[in-house]
């Protein structure tokens, strides 16, 4: 055989460049001579002369080498070109993917949190990269409508910017006279600043009232201006300082009788403010309507930013939307109070016609508030007013001893709170079936921000599936996290082998198993589980027509997927390329029985079904879990881990040919456990002493779960270091499974983030298209409906501005 | 008596391609089956049938596959060539071209 080897030698030479080719020709000629030889050895040749008449026959081996050079050479030059591709590209690309996904993630999480807790992340830079993206699709002058003035110093000045550029535009003077309130200096403790604030003010509400002659608001606030101070200095604690009236009120779910107070007018307070507010609440109560357009200021600005592209762009709107000032309508409250205390001491001096006149113009613009109250807060805040203006009334009748008309009176404030209960509790079962239903199927977005409003009947669908939409996008960029890390570690071993052995030549190798092989492993690695999953998620039993507030059991999905995907990737993977090195001559095992593999399948699919039923049941049933089942499925899920862990072992063992396996996993079990026991230790010293000053008992089982877990890893990498019959086919198998996985990420990244990408596009645009505005939505489509029209008498709505 | 080597060359790619046509082989049993189908007329050097396998594949005149040889061989992994359908035509094409150009030799050197 010496005579071949050198034979192949030196036909093969040429090839080197490309080890895996070479070791490929050298099969192939090596095979060609021993057929050839064994035929001479059947004409009755020696083995030698049979040997030397196969090379005889063979030919002249420069010969061969250059012709084999000259016909591979086109091959030499794409395999060499696409292996530095696929390094060079595959794991950046794959790393790229999985940024855009966090990215994302992030923002959407961002988004979230501000809408829930208003935070600012103006410090994240993500949230800032996004903000400047979204600025690089807007106009100069949509960039100002939407964010104001960015250089002016204060946010006063920033509106004023917007109001001066357009200065005929009623709803950006709003925007400034609001911001304009929500700045304004405390009475008490900055008098001067207050008075120099409110004169400011009240050019902006004149010119605003110049503007939009038909709208009170502007006199109903400067009513509010005006007695702001009375009423920050009002002493409740005063003798007689307020008059008590027992009025039934809707609390806690409830009727109930309780106390109301209806201020006195202070002795001493400022008459001359009184004057002014008067004569500006008579203002209000003679103009059409009453409105801080709320609802056309937050479409206007709204009007200026690009279509959402994706769910954080349409967070982005909403959290927007929900930031939206409304700071004028304390000022009606306190309006209505100190009112009413003039009226009922008018009533109290015998002035019966002047009291009355004065709880009319409450009344006229309590009801004008409630037919212009867009947002559903408003028409909480016209009821408040109304509240106040009916309970005042009986003060005034009983001031002015009139006990039958207080009588009257008293059962039309009772009234108010029977409507109003009647309208809180739902008017039907129907109603609160309804309720019921859009808590559980709205998502937990939207159940945040439906308004607490009974028979709201929204189709929030697209809210729900938006929220899967980022659920599986942040479990696509874990999923694409752990292929990076692993495809990662994998390369840096096989190109730590390869270093090590660069001598020898026995590194391992990087093997091509052919596009058909190769898609077919990507096909039943990724494709084949996410139809599967595709299949799964369209089906009633997947409970994603519940949304993620009502149960997380959808989300259990996820688990089996990633499982069954990597093993399946797996054992393709493994097969061929295991098929792939026995072509090339390299030592192989021979293949292992496939029923262990099928039964981990079975199994993570059954423990998988049989948890998530257990849970999906209980949610049904109220969400209590009953102790044996749950015993249950931590059993089953116990066993399903430990034949998953016992199968892997076993993988490795044969992988890599070990010889005395029981002694080798002894070795590797007394390293793990060596290890989870320092780590143990280290861990708990460090987090207990270091940290905290004392042992913490409650972060103990984290502290063992972690020492435990890479106890396991170190013990399996030990498995993996022992020497075995086999060590250059599984060190081929670990280097050349890497660019499979980085390759199954990126094919994932493009098919699952691209589809997920373009049904956020598609989501987010049915949600704008539900409603641009969503306060729009909240009295609309609800039963505050009827409570508007009954607060509002015969009112007309206000009319609607472009 | 054996062929000029110019005769050969030109004369290889066709007839590989229309063994092949009959069924996948693998090198060896081509070059057995050419030196027994022509008497030993074609006799060519085994090695250099390769560097020529190896261009037509790179030419995707033919595919190859490793498979398990017969048993009777030791069932050894062999590489076993087939034509793809560009090989079938160019088969086609060689065999008119041929046909068109053993007439016309004929004609001249016999005198037919």
């Amino acid at each position: 055989m010496a005579e071949f080897r050198e034979l192949i030698e030196q036909a093969t030479r040429r090839l080197s460049r490309d080890r895996e080719l070479r070791l490929e020709v050298s099969r192939e000629l090596e095979s060609h001579l021993e057929a050839s030889a064994a035929e001479f050895l059947g004409a009755d040749y020696s083995e030698e002369d049979a040997h030397a008449a196969a090379v005889q026959a063979f030919g002249p081996p420069e010969e061969v080498a250059e012709q084999l050079w000259e016909a591979n050479r086109f091959r030499l030059k794409w395999r060499a070109r696409a292996w530095w591709l696929a390094r060079l590209t595959l794991l950046p690309a794959c790393v790229l993917a999985t940024l855009i996904f966090a990215v994302s993630g992030i923002s959407t999480v961002s988004r979230s949190s501000q809408i829930w807790d208003g935070v600012d992340y103006s410090y994240n830079p993500v949230m800032r990269w996004q903000e400047r993206r979204l600025k690089g699709r807007m106009t100069a002058e949509q960039r100002l409508i939407y964010f104001g003035d960015e250089s002016a110093d204060s946010r006063t000045d920033r509106w004023r910017a917007v109001r001066d550029a357009n200065p005929q535009e009623v709803l950006d003077q709003l925007e400034l006279i609001s911001m304009m309130l929500s700045e304004l200096p405390d009475t008490e403790r900055a008098p001067e600043a207050f008075a120099a604030g409110r004169q400011d003010l009240l050019v902006e509400l004149e010119r605003g009232s110049d503007l939009d002659p038909d709208n009170g608001v502007y006199s109903l606030i400067t009513a509010g201006l005006w007695l702001l101070p009375i009423a920050d200095d009002f002493d409740h604690n005063a003798v007689d300082a307020t008059v008590v009236i027992e009025t039934l009120r809707f609390k806690g779910g409830q009727l109930e009788r309780t106390e109301s107070k209806v201020y006195r007018w202070p002795d001493g307070a400022d008459e001359q403010a009184l004057s002014l507010a008067l004569t500006a609440l008579e203002e209000a109560a003679s103009k059409p309507y009453l409105t801080m357009h709320v609802s056309d200021r937050v479409r206007r600005r709204l009007a200026q930013l690009p279509a959402p592209r994706s769910m954080h762009e349409y967070l982005g709107r909403i959290s927007r939307e929900v930031g939206t000032l409304l700071p004028s309508l304390s000022y009606f409250r306190t309006a209505f109070r100190l009112v009413s205390a003039a009226a009922l001491r008018r009533a109290e001096s015998g002035d019966q016609e002047g009291a009355l006149y004065l709880l009319k113009q409450l009344d006229t613009v309590s009801a004008k508030l409630a037919a212009s109250a867009e947002p559903l807060i408003s028409l909480l805040v016209a009821h408040s007013c109304e509240h106040l203006q009916r309970v005042a009334e009986v003060a005034v009748w009983r001031a002015l001893g009139d006990e039958a008309e207080a009588a009257e009176a008293l059962a039309r404030s009772d009234s108010l709170a029977v409507v109003y209960a009647n309208y809180r509790q739902g008017d039907s079962a129907e109603a609160r079936e309804f309720d019921e239903y859009l808590m559980q199927t709205s998502g937990a977005l939207m159940s945040t921000l439906i308004p607490a409003v009974p028979g709201y009947r929204v189709d929030t669908s697209a809210f729900r599936k938006a929220e899967y939409a980022t659920v599986d996008r942040a479990a696509l960029t874990v999923g694409l996290l752990v292929i990076v890390v692993l495809s990662s570690l994998i390369s840096l071993s096989g190109g730590y082998q390869s270093w090590r052995n660069r001598r020898s030549g026995n590194g391992p190798l990087l093997l091509w198993i052919g596009w058909r092989r190769l898609g077919l492993a990507l096909a039943g690695g990724v494709g084949l589980p996410l139809m599967g999953f595709m299949v799964w998620v369209w089906t009633p039993w997947s409970g994603r027509a519940y949304g993620l507030n009502y149960t997380l059991t959808p989300l259990a999905a996820y688990l089996p997927l990633c499982l069954f995907a990597g093993l399946l990737l797996w054992l393709l993977g493994r097969s061929a390329l295991r098929q792939r090195a026995y072509e090339l001559g390299l030592s192989v095992p021979t293949p292992p029985s496939r029923w262990p593999a099928l039964i981990l399948a079975g199994l993570i699919l059954g423990v998988s079904f049989t948890v998530w039923g257990v849970f999906r049941w209980s949610a049904d049933d109220g969400g209590d879990v009953s102790s044996g089942w749950a015993l249950a499925s931590l059993i089953a899920t116990a066993a399903a881990l430990g034949f998953a862990f016992w199968w892997l072992v076993r993988e490795l063992i044969w992988l890599k040919g070990i010889e005395k396996p029981r002694r080798a996993l002894g070795r590797a079990a007394l390293v793990g456990l060596a290890v989870a026991l320092g780590l143990g230790l280290v861990l708990r010293a460090w987090v207990g002493f270091v940290t905290y000053g004392a042992v913490r008992t409650e972060l103990t089982l984290w502290v063992q779960i972690i020492a435990a877990v890479s106890g396991v890893g170190i013990s399996l990498l030990f498995l993996a270091g022992t020497p075995g019959r086999f060590k250059v086919f599984a060190a081929s198998i670990g280097r050349s499974i890497s660019p499979i996985l980085a390759m199954s990420g990126l094919l994932l990244a493009l098919t699952v983030g691209t589809g997920l990408s373009l049904r956020e596009r598609s989501l987010a645009k049915e949600m704008v298209a539900l409603s641009p505005v969503f306060f729009d939505l909240e009295i609309k489509n609800s039963n505050a409906r009827e409570f508007k029209a009954y607060l509002a008498g015969e009112e007309t709505r206000p009319p609607r501005r472009p | 008596m054996s062929l000029s080597k110019e005769l050969a060359r030109g004369t290889v790619m066709p007839i590989v391609l229309s063994l092949l046509a009959e069924r996948p082989m693998y090198g060896y049993e081509i070059v057995k089956t050419v030196n027994t189908r022509s008497n030993g007329v074609l006799e060519f050097k085994e090695g250099t049938l390769y560097p020529l396998l190896h261009k037509m594949q790179g030419q995707r005149l033919l595919k190859a596959k490793w498979q398990d040889g017969p048993a009777s061989g030791g069932g050894k992994a062999r590489k076993y060539y087939a034509l793809t359908p560009k090989g079938n035509r160019l088969l086609d094409a060689s065999r008119e071209q041929w046909e068109s150009m053993s007439g016309a030799v004929d004609a001249l050197l016999m005198g037919a």
